[in-house]
Formats: C-alpha cells, structure tokens, sequence
C-alpha cells in the first residue's frame, strides 16, 4: 500500500467515527416498582442510623389517648375539628386575649386520619409536619365573610368557634359562637402565618395586622393533647357537623 | 438490507407494540437507557409508619436504594431524577433541615433534580446550603435567581452522556407567589415555564444535538378546566420534550401518559405519587437516524407496562 494511499483510508475511517449519530427513541417499556419492606441497602441505612435514633426517641413518646378515629374529610372533617379546637383552645392561653374562631387550611392538614389509640408525638407530626406560627388576626364581619366565601370556594376548612354552611360555593348560615355574622362587629381568628401571609390564595388578609409571638402551630397541637391528659381526659371531638355542604 | 434489520425498521415505523429485542446486543444502531425517577418523597427517610394507614411500611430509603441498586447493576446506562418536594413531612426535615434527605440521595447516587416549592420551606439559604451534602445538580430553567444564594448553586439544564446518547435534562419550577411565603423565596423571580422550557428545549436540541430531552418537572399533573400551567399544558405548547417527569400534584400514574406536542410529536409524562412509595422506571431502546428524522416529529410505542 502507497504510503499517501494509507493515509487516506486513516483519514476516511477516522472520519466515518467522529461523523455526528443522531439516535431516536422507538421504544419505552415501563415498569412500577412499589418499595415493600424486604431488601435494605446496609449502607444507606448505617449512614442514617445516627438521625434516625434521635428522632426515634423523640417521636415515640406518647402524650395522650385519642377515642374513635378522626378523619380528613371535606365535609365533616373531625381531623380538622380536633386541630382547629387545639389552635382556638391554645391561642387564647399563648395570647392572653379572646379568641373568637379558629380555621385550618385543608392543604395544610398532612395525614388522611388519626387512628384512635395512643397519640404519640410523632402522630402530630405527621399531621403538622410544617413550621407554621400561629398568628392572631382581627377582622370586620364582611371582612370574615370574605375570607369563608373564599374558603368555600376551595371545598372548605374545618373551623373551630363556629359553623357554616357552603351553598354555591358561597359561605352561608355563618354563626360564631351561637351567633349569626355581624359585618360591623370585629372578630379575632387564630390562622396559620402561611394563610394570613397570603398562602392557598388568601390574599386578602396580607393587609391585615397580625399578632405573632413565634408559637408554632404543631406545639399548640401537643400542648392541647398535653392538657387534657394532664387533665386526666381523652381526646374526644363531640359530633355535630361544623360545615355543610348543601 | 437484511430481512432481519428491515423487520425492525418497519415495526418502529409502525409504532408496534411488540416487545422490544432485549437480548439484541448493543451496538451503534441501538443505544439503550434506563430512566428512574421519584417525586415529592417529602423528607420520607423511613417507611411510612406503622399506624394502621394504608401505606404503613412501605417506602423508605434502604428500600429504595436496593431496589436501585439491583437495577444499577444489570444495566449499564442509568439515570436517577427527582422532581421536587425533597423537604417537608416528616420529624426528619423539622430537627435537621434536610441534611439526610441530600446525604441519601447522594448516597443513591441522583444524576439531578428540580426544585418543589416545600424546598423553599426551610429559606433558601438553607436549602443552599444543604446541597454541600449533594454530588448531583439541581436543575431548574425558570426561577431567576440572581442576587440570592443560590444564584451560582442551580442550573437551568445538564447533558449527560450515556453510551452514544446525549441526554439533556432540564428543570421547570412552579409560580411561588401565593404559594411559597415570600420571605422564603426572597429575591427569586419566577419566570414563565413555557417560554423558559421551550427555549431550553430549543437549545438542548438544535444547539446541543441532544437525543433526548427530559424535562423535571414541579408544576403539577394536570389542573382540569383551569389555565394554570401544568404538565399537560407544558406537553402541549412546547416542541422537542420527549419525557416529562412530573411532581407537585402527588399524581399515582398506572402508567405513562402519552400526549402530542405543538409539533405533533409523542411526549411522555409520567409522575409516582408521593413519600417514595414508588420509583418510576422507563427503559428507552434508541435507534440510529439521519439528521432530517432526528428534528422531525416523532413517535414513540410503549412496548409493556410491568408492576413489582
């Protein structure tokens, strides 16, 4: 082979391999693999071993007893009803003033129940994984009408204080505390500073004035539980329907 | 031309739904790669707690590691994608702020992920700070976040190199307003997805020459009868997406779903759950083209749909 001759075909091979290849996906076959217990990677577990000991022993002890099994429900929603009566319960003991209701956005209840039996704290954590503080904001009737209207437009909160009705996704038949709404009258409402900052679209309240003292939502949870053991009581939300939809 | 690769020409036309020749060798006609990917596993280090709830016991990330592992080694090409929603939901994120989700996932060796809103949950400094802890990218294309700490910390895309294949992999980030309390998300600005994902797609594509490209994806499944931008939407008014990996919307898929870009080209979206319940897997068997049909539309056939 001619030297020059030799040098071409390394040109051309060396050529043909550095040439661009496009490629196209035909195919794509799919598989769903749920995680069961079973098989572990020792290695993954050894390097979270140190975490997950301390939380361990943090979440496991138990703080009271809880009746029958509360649910997260649109309608009759007695998770909600047992968080919102914590907030109204503890809030008037953090900020040594009257509260009048307490509302809980759905999104930010994080279990789909609580079953009946010990509540540990680990429980309340799982349902109130979130940081949130609890602030205080005070607001005119219509103002509160508002904000029910809103929230009734989302498929409605649990509430604590009070009741409503949701009827063309308008809040209607509001009552605080046995009470029809008065649109002059002021009202205190215990919220989560992520709705009064204007988190789930309640934009309308970023104007208004909040108290905050820095008391997370979730400790408002355990001391609530806290007390009534204390008190030598269960965790027992009464029946009755706090929101209807009609 | 051989009958044997005429057969295989004519049934990727065709778009059959035979299966695909696992056993073929690998050769520069055919690439193949293997996609797993979670979303919104929500700070789930251990499984789902043994409570009387319907997903007690499963998940975890032992679990899940082994699971990858197994699979890590029978194949040669894998990429590893999250979707978001690292943060929030268990003691884990509450007493450490995320350091053994990323140490976990470092560990499970991710190639990348997107940003959820809950990841803002703990500041964005933090979460910033958390990724010393990460070997893996955080890609997001949208969120302009200049001036902030994690102005040099995330990227808008990554091309990985499998085999021959080129795989550019992007990420689009939920509207934070009204979502995420401002004093979290500080001087970040949200940017529109679409416009964002189809100049990043453009770029990956025509630019790049990618062969396939994955959007990470934490806007959300699909929002019936409203205009917020969700992942059906994004499929839809955006061109050169082959795979959308979604999150945000805590959307169970049996399998995923396949729809029609602007160009009339096939994009996948798929989403699993929450709380690393599940781990996607999608195995993509590449054929060689010419330059016309790789910018051209295309179709893709979903050969078998398995549940372990």
């Amino acid at each position: 082979m001619k030297p020059l001759f030799r040098y071409f075909l390394i040109l051309a091979l060396g050529w043909q391999s550095c040439a661009p290849s496009y490629y196209q996906a035909g195919q794509m076959a799919y598989t769903r693999y749920d995680i069961k217990p079973g098989k572990k990677d020792s290695s993954v577990q050894q390097l979270m071993a140190p975490y997950a000991q301390q939380i361990n022993s943090t979440m496991t002890a138990v703080i009271g007893e809880l009746t029958s099994t509360l649910e997260k429900k649109q309608s009759d929603n007695t998770l909600g009803y047992f968080m919102t009566d914590a907030f109204l319960s503890e809030s008037k003991k953090v900020f040594q003033q009257p509260v009048d209701i307490a509302l809980m956005n759905f999104g930010g209840i994080r279990s789909p129940a609580m079953q009946k039996g010990n509540i540990t704290v680990g429980t309340i954590y799982e349902l109130m994984p979130f940081d949130n503080l609890m602030v205080l904001v005070t607001m005119s009737g219509t103002e509160l009408q508002q904000l029910l209207n809103h929230v009734a437009g989302r498929g409605g909160w649990p509430i604590s204080g009070g009741s409503y009705n949701i009827q063309n996704k308008q809040a209607v038949d509001v009552r605080i505390a046995d009470a029809a709404l008065q649109p002059n009258k002021q009202y205190t409402v215990a919220l989560s500073d992520y709705v009064a900052n204007g988190g789930d679209d309640c934009s309308m309240l970023t104007k208004l004035k909040q108290i905050n003292k820095g008391y997370l939502q979730r400790d408002a949870l355990i001391d609530y539980v806290k007390s009534l053991t204390a008190a030598g009581k269960k965790l027992d939300i009464p029946a009755g329907k706090r929101v209807n939809i009609l | 031309m051989n009958r044997r690769h005429f057969l295989t020409q004519s049934t990727l036309a065709a778009g059959s739904l035979l299966l695909p020749n696992w056993s073929m060798a690998e050769d520069n006609a055919t690439q193949q790669l293997v996609i797993l990917h979670t979303n919104d596993v929500h700070s789930r280090i251990d499984p789902f707690p043994m409570d009387g709830g319907r997903n007690q016991g499963l998940g975890g990330v032992a679990s899940r590691a082994a699971v990858i592992n197994e699979i890590r080694s029978q194949h040669e090409h894998v990429l590893l994608l999250d979707a978001g929603d690292i943060f929030q939901g268990t003691p884990y994120f509450n007493l450490y702020k995320g350091e053994p989700e990323i140490k976990a996932m470092a560990a499970m060796q991710y190639d990348a992920c997107t940003m959820g809103n809950h990841d803002f949950d703990a500041g964005l400094d933090n979460f910033a700070t958390q990724l010393q802890h990460a070997a893996f990218p955080v890609l997001v294309s949208n969120y302009d976040f200049t001036g902030t700490a994690m102005e040099y910390k995330a990227l808008p895309y990554k091309i990985f190199k499998k085999g021959r294949l080129k795989i550019g992999v992007f990420g689009v980030g939920i509207e934070l307003e009204g979502l995420v309390p401002e004093n979290l998300y500080g001087k970040t600005i949200y940017q529109d997805p679409i416009v964002k994902a189809n100049e990043t797609a453009d770029l990956l594509k025509r630019k790049e020459k990618c062969d396939m490209i994955i959007c990470l994806s934490h806007l959300g499944y699909d929002y019936r009868g409203s205009k917020k931008v969700s992942d059906k939407i994004l499929a839809a008014e955006t061109q050169y997406i082959d795979l959308i990996i979604g999150g945000h919307t805590h959307t169970f898929m049996a399998e995923p779903e396949l729809v029609k870009n602007k160009q009339g080209s096939d994009v996948l979206i798929n989403q699993v759950g929450f709380g690393g319940l599940i781990l996607g897997r999608l195995d993509y068997v590449f054929s060689d083209t010419n330059k016309k049909k790789f910018f051209g539309s295309k179709s893709i056939s979903i050969a078998k749909k398995t549940d372990i």
